[in-house]
């Protein structure tokens, strides 16, 4: 669909916002003395769930604070592109997922890559077992709900590669469409709407799970971004930021109970429909994304092998135009600096 | 361990309120059972019914609201607004007609409207007492791509929507009904009806008080529309309860109830754990479905309040029961009370006892008329028995006495003579009785001549005794006329003979015992012989005279006997209580055991040889009663 059109729209309207923004920072940065703490906009990548547990826990424990940060923590939804605010300037950091950055990046938007939050892909197609889909040779020709602009650039490569052509239908927050049989597959997430399905009543065993990862789609998701000059600028800033949202993490797969509190008052502020078990689910399965599998490294880095698998399939689908040096633009906040 | 014998009145009650508590017990439990059954059936069904009549009454008005975006589908086809106004006022139109709904829209596609005009999506809803108009054209909002708008323009059929917290508008959680307009396959728009879910929730909840319990409403995919718990609706399922709960029971029936099935379960209620009823029934229409728990405790609640009731009256009629019993047991006991009181106080010699206040007619009355009876009879026997003993005694103090006189009237000192020492003389009686028919005597017819007298009058006792004073005066008198023992026997038969009207008679040992020569002569009338031990140790009895005993025969043919004693020798004269004893085996004593004794005493006076044989022959009766009178005499030679 008009996923790349829509992009470019925004991508066109944000260029004066760029740099109203870097005026407002230094006005900020002008106006507060240097030990008072730094406001920073932090905008997530999607509505509250446990999935940004570690960033409430890190402003709810004060390890924002301790590192001279004051973050305004700001939900996303459907319609809202994270990385096009932070170009914007409306945001300082932004949560989204690495294939975005990198469209973003070759498309000439000026962030950097700060951490990999997540180290694998989260994302899945499912499909009635009823309806006779059983691999995704079988999508073709059906009608598949996807999210809007790059969180659908993981299914693409995977229609691509597999030389089918599928009904694109555009997927909102709920999986309405999916249970009303509106579409014969959607997306989901193993630790969102999967589960959702379930509590909608949907057995495990009436459901046909298609894997991004297994189809050699392995793309690791959540990752930390902000501007290019925020970094030139400031970078022990961007650097505390990361730092102390890791942190908040850790903290929150060490106690859940205290992550799933904050997580909820968030929820309930915020009138979302979502429940406890259903945010203690995702929590759980966030675990097995972030914590790398190579117990050697760190949490938040990049394997330079997904890198250049992302990199190599948003080439071959002529998602991206040009190869994207990593040097160009990752830079490693998470790592300790001497 | 000691068994307490309980009291007859304790027994009595116990037993009979044993038994009819057992047997009414019984019969009120089964009976209880029986109802308990039938009213909790009864009390599920109502329970079934109220489901079922609240899930129509609700698809009822749901139907009503889902009817208004069906007109209005209607009204677009057949008169398709021209301007934005018209739309608004079309709008408007229906949102003022009942049923009430929070808001309408109708969503054009794309460019369908007007040329030019991409989004057109007129939505009207009340606020404040008023309406207001909003057009839904934002380009960020881009409603086409809207749950509301997209299912509904791809299924082509009315959709109802999940929860949703209406932000900025209504701020309230609602549900929106949106259906397709078409005309023949071209999709015109989408109408839609939003209806706040709280005033839901208020029905339902007063519903459920109504019903004992509480009650929800769970949507197509199981979401809580309504629910006692307010953060359940639009937040939870009846799958994440299930989930969070644990409870794969409960996902089992959010299954069933989604897919618009009714049932009635027994289950735990998943709020506070405690047993339950879970009734669900489809509201029609909107693919949701109804549910009310309530408490098994609510359910049992009459058969509860019965129990209590039928508790009540059973302890009622066991108490009635008790006092009856009680009464007919004091009926029983109080007379049997009275008897045994009656029965102590006889028993511990009160024989004035009298049993009273006993009615006569049955068994009881019986007893006691006996009772007295046999206390008059007790105390008849008991003066009789008084009169008698004092009558007894009388008669034995006189035998008593009679006993010492006899005593006194045969000679017995020793030494008889302390001025002879030519012989040695001693005699001794032992009554069976008190007065005995025996009798000794002995004394000097002159200076020179010893009378030795023993007899036995037949017979024992007071009689016997008599009949042998009279015989031993009357061979004293005739004693002192004749030295003849023979005519002293003859002489005293025939005293006795006439006067013997009783016919008793006596057997009788007479002798006279020249001091001076040592010569004995002797008549024995009957009597057995006495026996002579010879200084030397001999022993044999003296030889018969012949005769009979005296008071028989008017001539008893007595002869005389001779015979000559020697210095140092031993007479003893005896009565056939000697040798006729017998021991507790009925032997004999005998006259060999005598002579055997005789032959190895020693010289002794009188009164030791006398003991020594009363030892020996004690020591054979032993414990046999000695049934005749007994007399010894001895009479020793010396020099």
């Amino acid at each position: 669909m008009g996923t790349r059109r829509l992009y470019l729209l925004k991508f066109a309207s944000s260029g004066r916002w760029r740099v109203a923004a870097l005026a407002c920072l230094c006005l900020v940065l002008l106006a507060f003395p240097a030990e008072a703490a730094r406001k920073v906009r932090l905008r997530l990548l999607w509505v509250h769930q446990a999935q940004f547990a570690g960033y409430y826990l890190a402003q709810n424990k004060g390890l924002y604070a301790a590192k001279g940060l004051e973050v305004e923590i700001i939900p996303g939804g459907p319609g809202i592109i994270p990385l096009d605010d932070l170009t914007s300037g409306e945001v300082d950091f932004a949560v989204g997922w690495l294939a975005a950055g990198m469209e973003a990046r070759s498309k000439g938007q000026p962030i950097f890559h700060l951490a990999q939050v997540t180290q694998q892909s989260g994302m899945i197609l499912v499909a009635f077992a009823d309806s006779g889909i059983r691999t995704v040779a079988d999508l073709h020709g059906k009608r598949v709900g996807l999210w809007d602009n790059y969180l659908a650039l993981a299914p693409q490569a995977l229609f691509q590669n597999a030389g089918i052509r599928v009904r694109s239908i555009h997927q909102s927050l709920t999986m309405s469409a999916f249970l009303n049989r509106a579409v014969d597959a959607a997306s989901a997430m193993t630790y969102n709407e999967y589960h959702r399905l379930y509590q909608f009543g949907v057995n495990w065993d009436e459901l046909v799970v298609i894997d991004l990862a297994k189809q050699g789609l392995n793309f690791p998701e959540d990752a930390l971004f902000c501007r290019e000059d925020a970094w030139k600028d400031r970078p022990e800033v961007c650097r505390a930021f990361v730092e102390a949202s890791l942190e908040g993490l850790r903290l929150a797969f060490d106690d859940p109970s205290l992550a799933l509190d904050s997580v909820m008052r968030r929820i309930n502020e915020a009138n979302l429909a979502s429940n406890r078990s259903h945010q203690s689910w995702m929590l759980d399965r966030l675990r097995d994304l972030v914590i790398p599998a190579d117990k050697s490294r760190s949490m938040g880095c990049l394997d330079p092998r997904d890198y250049e698998r992302v990199e190599g399939e948003l080439l071959r689908n002529g998602l991206t135009y040009s190869p994207l040096p990593r040097e160009d633009w990752v830079r490693e906040a998470w790592r300790r600096e001497k | 361990m000691k068994l307490v014998r309980l009291g007859l009145r304790a027994r009595f009650i116990l037993f009979v309120l044993a038994g009819v508590g057992l047997v009414s017990g019984t019969m009120a439990l089964a009976a209880f059972w029986e109802t308990r059954n039938m009213s909790r059936e009864a009390a599920l069904d109502k329970v079934r019914c109220n489901v079922q009549l609240q899930a129509e009454k609700l698809s009822r008005s749901l139907n009503r609201v889902a009817q208004k975006p069906l007109d209005m589908a209607v009204a677009l086809e057949v008169v398709p607004p021209q301007t934005e106004e018209d739309a608004f006022r079309l709008i408007e139109g229906f949102l003022k007609t009942p049923p009430m709904v929070y808001g309408m829209a109708v969503a054009y596609p794309p460019y369908t409207f007007r040329l030019g005009l991409r989004f057109f999506a007129p939505y009207v809803h009340w606020e404040g007492g008023g309406l207001r108009r909003v057009n839904l054209d934002s380009p960020s909002y881009n409603y086409p791509l809207q749950d509301w708008y997209l299912v509904t323009a791809l299924t082509d059929k009315p959709v109802w929507s999940e929860p949703y917290y209406d932000e900025g508008g209504a701020n309230a959680v609602m549900t929106t009904i949106s259906v397709p307009v078409r005309k023949g396959k071209i999709l015109l728009a989408v109408a839609t009806a939003d209806v706040v879910l709280e005033n839901l929730g208020r029905e339902v909840s007063l519903l459920a008080a109504e019903a004992g319990g509480w009650a929800f409403v769970v949507s197509r995919a199981g979401t809580f529309l309504a629910a006692p718990e307010e953060e359940w609706v639009m937040r939870e399922t009846v799958f994440s309860l299930a989930e969070a709960l644990k409870r794969p029971d409960l996902r089992k029936l959010g299954r069933a109830m989604v897919a618009g099935e009714s049932g009635l379960e027994s289950i735990k209620d998943w709020r506070d754990g405690s047993d339950a009823w879970l009734a669900y029934c489809p509201v029609g229409g909107a693919g949701w479905s109804f549910g009310a728990v309530v408490s098994e405790n609510r359910i049992k609640a009459p058969a509860v309040a019965l129990a209590k009731q039928q508790g009540f009256h059973a302890i009622l009629g066991l108490a009635a029961m008790i006092g009856v019993v009680l009464l007919l047991v004091i009926t029983l006991t109080k007379p049997l009370k009275r008897l045994a009181a009656g029965v102590r106080r006889v028993a511990a010699g009160d024989l004035s006892t009298r049993v009273e206040g006993v009615p006569p007619g049955d068994e009881l009355g019986q007893l006691a008329a006996d009772f007295n009876r046999m206390v008059d009879d007790l105390n008849h026997y008991v003066d009789e028995l008084t009169h008698t003993t004092a009558a007894k005694e009388r008669i034995e103090s006189e035998l008593d006495l009679a006993r010492q006189i006899q005593e006194s009237i045969l000679p017995n000192t020793y030494p008889a003579y302390p001025g002879r020492k030519e012989f040695d003389v001693f005699g001794r009686t032992h009554p069976a009785r008190q007065v005995g028919g025996d009798f000794y005597d002995y004394f000097l017819v002159d200076d020179d001549h010893l009378g030795l007298v023993v007899g036995d009058v037949s017979g024992k006792g007071v009689p016997s005794a008599l009949f042998m004073t009279v015989a031993r005066t009357l061979v004293k008198n005739a004693a002192v006329h004749y030295l003849d023992p023979a005519r002293v026997l003859d002489e005293t038969n025939r005293q006795i003979v006439p006067e013997n009207d009783m016919c008793m008679f006596v057997t009788l040992f007479y002798g006279v015992y020249q001091i001076s020569t040592g010569r004995l002569t002797y008549s024995t009338a009957g009597h057995p012989a006495p026996l002579l031990r010879r200084a030397g140790g001999q022993v044999a009895p003296l030889p018969q005279t012949g005769g009979m005993a005296l008071g028989v025969y008017p001539e008893p043919d007595l002869g005389t006997g001779m015979v000559e004693i020697g210095l140092g020798d031993l007479l003893m004269i005896y009565t056939d209580g000697l040798d006729e004893a017998i021991d507790p085996d009925t032997v004999m004593f005998g006259l060999d055991r005598t002579l055997e004794w005789l032959a190895q005493i020693q010289d002794a006076p009188g009164p030791e040889l006398l003991e020594s044989l009363m030892a020996r022959h004690k020591e054979f009766t032993r414990t046999a009663e000695q049934f005749d009178d007994l007399t010894l005499l001895f009479l020793r030679r010396r020099a």
